[in-house]
Order: C-alpha cells, then sequence, then structure tokens
C-alpha cells in the first residue's frame, strides 16, 4: 500500500555569497495514512525544516538541493508554487507553536473559521456556520457561538492554539504537519492540546508528523518517532521500541538526560560536547566525536539505517561485520 | 529546626499588589515597564547549601519573587532578610552589595553583547571598585570553574552557544562568591542535553562550594532534580510548600497533583492522563475564595468563599480545605529511589549498554 | 569595515567628493586665491565678472565674481566651510542633547519623561525654519550688530539643533526602554553597578547606533536648513557670506544672465548633500541590520 507521504533522500541546503552548508542530508522516511509520526531533536538538527520542506514553505537561501516529496504517490516538491496552493488546507495543513502569528489578526476567528470551510467546501453560508460552530465545540471551546466574534489578541494563548486546531482540521486534510503546536503554553495546557490533536486525527483518520523537542509530549501521541540529528535521520521506529530499547547512542543519551521525577536529587546522565553547526559536521558519523562507543568506521563513514528489533538506526554498532572488524571502542 | 544562623534566606509575607487603574498623569506618561504578576503572603526560607524552588506557571508570579528579593522591585509588604540582614524597601545597590546573585532565562539576553565576556563575569568585582591582577585571576579562575578555559574570556558572547553562555552566566554570579544565588528558570531555554549539562554544573559546584539556590521553574522535572524543597505558587499565593520528594510522590494539593500529572513521561507510553479542566486564571480578575476552585476536582461550596490558609500536614504546609482527602484520592506513589541529600556521581555516562 | 568602502562605488565616489570638499572648506584659508572674508579683497570694479575672467588688475577668477567684485571659487570655498561647520555643529549639538534627554528619560520614566516628551511632541509640531528663525530673530533683537555678527554661527548652531534633537530623543528613548529590561542590565544593577555607569557603559552602547544613523541623515538637513537661513537674510551676516548668502545675492542677476553667481553656489550646496546622502545610506546599511535592503 502506497504510503500517504514518503520523503526520499531528501537534501535541503542553505547557501550564501561565501559559504553553503546542508542543513537535512539525504532524510528519508514514510508517514502511513491515519498514523502520528514523531519528529524529535534538540535545536538545529532540522526537524522545523524538514516540515517547511513539505510544506514547500522553503525561502531562499534555504533550498531543496536533492530528493523527492510525494503525496498519494505524486510528486509535490516539483509543483510550482501556483500548483501547491490547493494542497496547502485541502490536503496537507500545518499548526505551529506561535498561535497569534497564525491566526489574521484583524479578522474575527468566526469568520475565519466559516470563509476557509466555505472556500474549501462550497458549502453555503449556514452550513459552514454549523460545521464551524461544531469545529470550535469539538476543541473544547466554552461559549462556542460567542467566540464568533472575539479578535484573536482577545483570546487566550491555549484558546488560540485550539482555534488554529479547529482551522487546521476544517478542510479535513489528509495530513496535519505540527510544528512545537504546545511549546508556548503552559504545562497544564500542553496536555489538554496535545490530547485533542492525537483525538480529532484519529476521529477522521488523519496523519499526523508531530514535530517536537519534547520527547516526553511525542511519547504520549505518536505511533512512530523519528529522530533527527544534525540534519540526518539517527533513529526511526514504533515509538514503543525506540523509547524502552533505543538502538543508537543519541537517543540512548537523549533519553537518559531527561530528569525524571522517580529519580529525584540525582546527578542526569549527559552527552559532553554540543550538536555541530551545519556548516562544521565531522566526518563520517557526525554524533562521533560526542559519543561514548565510537569506533574507528565511525569516523570515516557516514553509516547507513540499519534494521535491529523493529526500529532502524543510523549506528556501526549495529553492523556485525564492522562491530567485530575492529575491535576498538573507545570507552565509556 | 536549622540554625538561625545558617538561613540564607528568610522571605516573610511577601506581597506584590497589582498597580491598579493607572492615574492620568502617569498614563501620560506611559509605560515601557513589564507587567507585574501579584503576589500575596509568600513565606519561605532557604537553609545554606540547599536550594529551594518555586514552581508555578506563567502569571504566579515567580519573577515577581525573584525581582523582589534581587532589590530591583520593591514589595507592597513583607520581609526579606538575606543573612539575617533585613531588605529594607530600598534600591538594589544599597541592599544586596556582594550577597546575591541572578542566573537568567534567556542565554542571549543575560551578557551585555558588547562587552568581552572576561569584562562582563569581573563585572560583580569591578563595580566595587576592585580590580587589576586579582580579579584578572579570579575570573580565569571561575571560567575553569564552568567547564570553559580562560581564554574563552577575551570572546563575545556571540561567538558562544547558548549553553555556553549559561555557564558564563553561572561564572558571573559566581565570582563575588555570593550567599544566595537567584536561578530564574536558567535552562528552559535550552536543549535537554544542554539543560543536563548545566544543572549537573550546578548541582556539582553546590556540593563543592556550599552554594544556596533559589531556583524558579515550571518544569516539575527539573525541579525534582534540583531541589531540596519546593513551593507551588498559583496566581501569587503558595498552594504546597515542603520537601520535593513529598510533593511528587504525595501531593496534598490537587494543583499539585495536576502539575505532577501534566508531566510528560516516557516511560508511560500513549498513558491516558487525566486531562486538566479549564483555563489558567486571568490574573486581573482572581477568582473568589480559594483562587484554584473552578479547575479543582475536589472543589466544594466552602472554596468558593473562604480562602483556605497554609497549614501544616503530612510533613508539607498546604491552603487547601480538603488535603486530608488528598490522601485517599492520590495513590500515594512508591517512595523514589533516592538518599536525602545530594549524589555526586562521576561523570560516567549511566546510559551506555554493553 | 574602511575596507568594505571600497567594494560600494557609490558610497565610495561620495566619500572621495565629501573628502575632497571638506580639504576644500576647511583649508580654505590656504587654499583659496583669496580671502573671501576679507572686505578689502573685494574689488568691486571687478563685479559680475564671468567665470574664467581676468580683472582689471590681473587678477584671474576662474568662476567669476560676484555682485561685490568677491572672487567666487574662494567665496565658495569660504560659504562651504561655514555650511559645514553649522551642519556638523548642529547635529552634534542635536544629537548630544537628544541622546541625553533620550536616555534618561527612556530609562527612568515618570514625570521626566513625561516632560519631555510632551516638550519633544510640541518641538515637532513647529517647523524647523520657524524654530531657527524665532531664535535667530530673538537673538538679533537682544544683541547689537557687532556681537551679533560674532554670534552667527553659534546661534545657529543653536537654533538648527532645538529642531533636530527631537529624532534623536525619540529613538534612544524607545530602545533604551526596550534595553533596560534585559537581563544583563539586571544583572548589572544586581552585582551593585552604579545608575551613572549602568547608562553609559551597558545601554548607551547599545542603544548609539540608531543615533549614528540618525546623525548621517540630518548633516544635510542641516546643511540646508542653515542655507535656506541664510537665503532669507536671517543667518550668517553678510560680510561672512555662506554658500545660501551667495545664492540669494545671485539671484538677482539670474534673469539678467549672470547665471554663475548663484548656479554655482546652488549646485555644489547639492553636490555636499548628495554626497552625505548617499555616503548615510551606505553606513547605515552597514550600521543597522533592519533596515538593509534584500
Amino acid at each position: 500500500m502506497t504510503p500517504l507521504l514518503s520523503v526520499e533522500k531528501l537534501s535541503v541546503r542553505v547557501g550564501g555569497l561565501t559559504s553553503a552548508a546542508t542543513v537535512i542530508d539525504d532524510l528519508s522516511f514514510e508517514v502511513s495514512a491515519g498514523e502520528v509520526l514523531g519528529i524529535v531533536g534538540e535545536s538545529g538538527a532540522g526537524k522545523s525544516l524538514t516540515g517547511m520542506a513539505i510544506l514547500r514553505l522553503l525561502d531562499p537561501p534555504l533550498v531543496q538541493a536533492a530528493g523527492q516529496i510525494r503525496l498519494d504517490g505524486r510528486r509535490i516538491d516539483t509543483l510550482s508554487p501556483r500548483d501547491f496552493e490547493p494542497l496547502r488546507g485541502k490536503h496537507i495543513a500545518a499548526v505551529f507553536q506561535n498561535a497569534l502569528s497564525s491566526l489574521n489578526p484583524i479578522m474575527t476567528i468566526g469568520r475565519q473559521l466559516v470563509e476557509t470551510i466555505a472556500v474549501h467546501h462550497l458549502l453555503s453560508r449556514v452550513q459552514a456556520e454549523e460545521r464551524a460552530e461544531g469545529l470550535l465545540a469539538e476543541v473544547g471551546m466554552p461559549g462556542v457561538r460567542a467566540r464568533f466574534s472575539a479578535y484573536p489578541h482577545q483570546l487566550s494563548g491555549g484558546m488560540r492554539q485550539r482555534v488554529v486546531l479547529a482551522l487546521a482540521f476544517a478542510c479535513e486534510p489528509a495530513l496535519i504537519i505540527a510544528d512545537e503546536p504546545t511549546s508556548a503554553l503552559d504545562v497544564s495546557l500542553q496536555g489538554q492540546i496535545v490530547g485533542l490533536l492525537k483525538g480529532m486525527s484519529r476521529d477522521r483518520g488523519t496523519a499526523v508528523i508531530f514535530i517536537s523537542h519534547d520527547i516526553g509530549l511525542v511519547a504520549e501521541t505518536a505511533d512512530r518517532v523519528a529522530v533527527l540529528y544534525a540534519g540526518r535521520l539517527a533513529e526511526i521506529g514504533p515509538v514503543a521500541n525506540l523509547l524502552q530499547a533505543p538502538r543508537h547512542p543519541y537517543t540512548r543519551g537523549l533519553i537518559a538526560s531527561i530528569p525524571r521525577m522517580d529519580r529525584p536529587l540525582q546527578r542526569l546522565a549527559q552527552i559532553e560536547g554540543t550538536m555541530p553547526s551545519p556548516g562544521s559536521r565531522p566526518s563520517g558519523c557526525a554524533f562521533h566525536p560526542r559519543c561514548p562507543v565510537a569506533i574507528d568506521r565511525c569516523r570515516l563513514e557516514q553509516p547507513p539505517l540499519i534494521a535491529r528489533d523493529r526500529v532502524r538506526a543510523a549506528c556501526w554498532l549495529l553492523d556485525p561485520d564492522a562491530a567485530a572488524e575492529t575491535g576498538t571502542t573507545r570507552d565509556a | 529546626m536549622p540554625d538561625r544562623a545558617d538561613i540564607v534566606l528568610q522571605v516573610e509575607g511577601l506581597t506584590m499588589a497589582f498597580a491598579g487603574a493607572p492615574g492620568l498623569l502617569r498614563r501620560l506618561a506611559g509605560g515601557g515597564g513589564i507587567p507585574v504578576a501579584a503576589v500575596s503572603d509568600v513565606s519561605f526560607s532557604i537553609p545554606r547549601g540547599e536550594t529551594f524552588a518555586l514552581i508555578g506557571e506563567s502569571g504566579a508570579g515567580k519573577s515577581t519573587i525573584a525581582r523582589c528579593i534581587a532589590g530591583v522591585m520593591t514589595p507592597t509588604a513583607g520581609r526579606i532578610a538575606i543573612m539575617g540582614r533585613d531588605l529594607a524597601a530600598g534600591s538594589v545597590e544599597r541592599a544586596v552589595r556582594g550577597n546575591l546573585q541572578m542566573i537568567f532565562q534567556d542565554p542571549y539576553a543575560s551578557l551585555n553583547p558588547l562587552w568581552r565576556v572576561s569584562s562582563s563575569i569581573a563585572e560583580p568585582l569591578s563595580a566595587h571598585g576592585k580590580g587589576g591582577q586579582a580579579v584578572g585571576e579570579r575570573v580565569a579562575e571561575m571560567l575553569r570553574l564552568v567547564g570553559l578555559s580562560p581564554e574563552d574570556g577575551r570572546k563575545f558572547p556571540h561567538q558562544f552557544s547558548g549553553g555556553q553562555r549559561q555557564r558564563i552566566s553561572i561564572a558571573r554570579a559566581l565570582a563575588a562568591e555570593p550567599a544566595l544565588i537567584i536561578a530564574d528558570e536558567p535552562t528552559s531555554a535550552l536543549d535537554v542535553s544542554v539543560q543536563a549539562q548545566i544543572l549537573n554544573l550546578m548541582r556539582d559546584l553546590q556540593v563543592r562550594l556550599g552554594l544556596t539556590y533559589l531556583f524558579i521553574s515550571h518544569n516539575l522535572a527539573v525541579v525534582s532534580s534540583m531541589a531540596h524543597c519546593t513551593g507551588v505558587l498559583y496566581l501569587g499565593r503558595l498552594m504546597e510548600v515542603g520537601p520535593t520528594v513529598h510533593l511528587l510522590s504525595r501531593p496534598r494539593h490537587p494543583y499539585t497533583k495536576l502539575l505532577v500529572d501534566a508531566v510528560p513521561d516516557i516511560a508511560a507510553i500513549a498513558r491516558q492522563r487525566p486531562s486538566p479542566r479549564g483555563e489558567p486564571p486571568d490574573p486581573a480578575h482572581p477568582p473568589s475564595g480559594c483562587t484554584f476552585h473552578p479547575r479543582c476536582p475536589l472543589a466544594m461550596e466552602r472554596c468558593r468563599h473562604e480562602r483556605p490558609a497554609l497549614r501544616g500536614l503530612d510533613g508539607v504546609q498546604v491552603a487547601c480545605h480538603r488535603a486530608e482527602d488528598m490522601r485517599t484520592a492520590t495513590r500515594d506513589a512508591a517512595p523514589p529511589t533516592s538518599a536525602p541529600g545530594i549524589v555526586a556521581k562521576s561523570g560516567v555516562p549511566a546510559f551506555v549498554e554493553k | 569595515m574602511r575596507l568594505e568602502i571600497l567594494k560600494a562605488p557609490v558610497a565610495f565616489w561620495s566619500a572621495l567628493v565629501l573628502a575632497c570638499l571638506c580639504i576644500a572648506a576647511f583649508g580654505a584659508p590656504l587654499l583659496a586665491p583669496y580671502d573671501a572674508f576679507d572686505p578689502g579683497s573685494a574689488n568691486v570694479a571687478d563685479a559680475r565678472l564671468p567665470p574664467g575672467s581676468h580683472g582689471l588688475f590681473g587678477d584671474s577668477y576662474p568662476l567669476g565674481t560676484d555682485p561685490q567684485g568677491r572672487d567666487l571659487l574662494s567665496a565658495m570655498m569660504y560659504g562651504l566651510r561655514t555650511s559645514l561647520a553649522v551642519g556638523f555643529g548642529s547635529v552634534a549639538l542635536a544629537a548630544l542633547m537628544g541622546v541625553t534627554l533620550g536616555l534618561l528619560s527612556g530609562y527612568f520614566g515618570g514625570i521626566l519623561d513625561a516632560v519631555v516628551m510632551r516638550i519633544a511632541d510640541i518641538q515637532l509640531s513647529l517647523p524647523p525654519i520657524l524654530v531657527a528663525l524665532l531664535i535667530d530673530g530673538v537673538t538679533l533683537a537682544m544683541l547689537d550688530r557687532a556681537r551679533y555678527d560674532l554670534l552667527a554661527v553659534p546661534t545657529l548652531i543653536l537654533a538648527i539643533s532645538t529642531s533636530l534633537w527631537v529624532q534623536f530623543a525619540r529613538t534612544v528613548r524607545a530602545r533604551t526602554q526596550i534595553e533596560k529590561n534585559k537581563d544583563y542590565v539586571l544583572a548589572a544593577r544586581i552585582s551593585g553597578v552604579g545608575m551613572f555607569r549602568v547608562l553609559t557603559a551597558h545601554i548607551l552602547p547599545n542603544v548609539g547606533v540608531p543615533a549614528l544613523v540618525i546623525a548621517t541623515v540630518n548633516l544635510a538637513v542641516a546643511i540646508l536648513v542653515e542655507a535656506t537661513l541664510s537665503f532669507l537674510g536671517v543667518g550668517v551676516p553678510a560680510t561672512q557670506p555662506s554658500l545660501g548668502t551667495l545664492v540669494r545675492i545671485g539671484n538677482e542677476f539670474l534673469f539678467s544672465g549672470d547665471w554663475w553667481m548663484s548656479i554655482l553656489p546652488g549646485g555644489l550646496l547639492v553636490a555636499v548633500a548628495l554626497s552625505i546622502n548617499l555616503l548615510g545610506d551606505w553606513l547605515r546599511d552597514r550600521l543597522d541590520p533592519t533596515t538593509r535592503t534584500p
């Protein structure tokens, strides 16, 4: 069965007058209809850019240098901006971190919703209003009808994000890309919004790409998780397998460094050093300078994704030949 | 009871009321300041060498409290004493000379972008007229202490990453050997792996130098790894105060429980969390009685009219009429696996499996 | 940055032109063929001679003479000196006043801020020429002719800067209000750094760049205001003509065919203003990233 979205060998470069750098390198993954794929990584790993690339929102000096992006088998990365327009909203929708800038500040939320629905579904105004009401109720907005005449700045951050969710689902897209949808919200709201996203997408069979730096949130929401490091895919697999038995040393280190409430006042495991910036990636595996178990081959050659126990990780240690070949491991 | 001389920070009845509708003249004069969240009757103390955390969401008043203690804001009422000395309402300069330092949330705004790093680190010393060789050596020592090299002193902030800038801020905070360090969300703007480095650094320095921290955060997991005692703030009031392990494993206030439940847990894949009701309140129009009652699953009639006072229960201070019911409402979790006090492990990453 | 100017031809040539003009202007006592401010050097018999002519006594006048027999080239050089001095002086004074007031009102707010900003608002609603006229007129009325002539240039500087300081104050105030809440300022205060030092060592450097940008913009404005005032007859005294004065004097004869007496000084004014503006554009783009054109 063809996956809903397939990204193959995607490369994105940022070009400058004096220097160019690769910010996403050889990235490949798939999203099936109705599943939630979480993309996690730290700042600079390229997770937001991946979402931007799929949505064709890369502005110069960012440019897609290689690879293919297919939606329902059809290539979308080669479409002209005009041809891509009809896809945005109806087939692919987006939810961003800052709800205030996602909403038109001079239009009431009722009008934004109704117009979006009416345009995309060719409904009469009354029908569109009914649907808008239904959506607002579904996202848990109290006092629905009264909210129609509210302007975005009159709402709290949590309510704004609910409106953004309603707008995203209004056109019944096949895929929603949510880029850090809750990072600007208080902790008590994050769970609500994420729960809404998951529930509504389940009900409609919408696929979601959930981009976040918060692995815990992703753990609760996603079916599969992809871990990005320095623009490359480090590991990908079902959420349970990946988080409970990660295969890539970076994923392991990342998970171990998160403070846990059941281990109070204990020193956290830490990964030394910092993630390299796009212009200064080391040779071979980008993680090798920080990796406690790197071998010689890690320094020389970039590892491919190797499958092990339902996850795929880009690590030479999973290759039986490579690990046996050298006997040397840089000790922990 | 810890010895009084050993209490580094004592806060009693700290209150900061809203300014109210500004008068005509003040409105003509315009604003330009940051909005002030109200704080009511906050009291706590921190013994030497320990970390006290203030946790709350936006609008809870954490930054207001920090600024009042730092002497930057004048509270409407209350008493603040550092090392036993009262901070009477007054200027920053007089009150906190040499005794207090602060680490800030935004690593990109906490260092003067036009100053060399060594100048920024030396400022707590140079502000009191010290200079020369001794200061230069102290700066180099501080840089080494936080894991940077003395040569880094000659660089400018923009040449460093966010995590490194926080290290520089820590170096600056330590330069004048303050009695108290206020850490205002020091890792909220950092990636998880960098956060781990900074938290470990802060903890190691605390053990090594006997530092005392007031740690402000919205992240309960971070607080759990750093703080001996925690106070939970909601709309400017303390809801529960006590040893962190108690608050996490057997919260006696419904809001504490809400915060505990809201922490995303990697181990609980796809769990169904109890969904908290309602939205955070509008600080300008706080609810009557107990300010938490609109969102409280245990709210009753009394909560709407009568604000509960802080009282002792099961080893913590809690402001809730139904705190006793929390004993059964929460299945008290198994006691956590830590020894009291700080366990400083060596730098071996524990995550490697062979 | 000095080397980068070579990359932008417009800015480079503007800078070169401006440099030559400055040398000509401030080196006028050494370089000019005649001392234009010395009434004795003017020979009425040689009045209104076209460029390239020779006078009755063999003096050569490369750019001709003005109605009083002054060598136009020398008059222009001396006049340029006056124009530039007034221009730079008034911008400098305006910057000093504006930045200081902006810093103080932005940092302290309250009554000080209210008073300063209301004065600024009032100031802005008055056209610069009128303000300058007013100050100039008052001074003229208060002092006798001789002392007025002595104080003419400083009075002009004061008059022009009075209308220019507001821009500086407003911009610096806005940026100060933002900057004062930044954490590093707070850190300095907590460390016990005194107010004055916080303002000068921390805030001023970080809010000062836009002031530089405004200064370059207003330099040409100041020069042209002075020229206008002199053209109107209320600027510098006629015995020490500036470019504006020369334009005025020569204007009367424009339609009788003696074009050089007003066109040449006018052209020089345009050249000065243009090169300052072009150089200022380049400087602005270099210093203030927010106004950079893509």
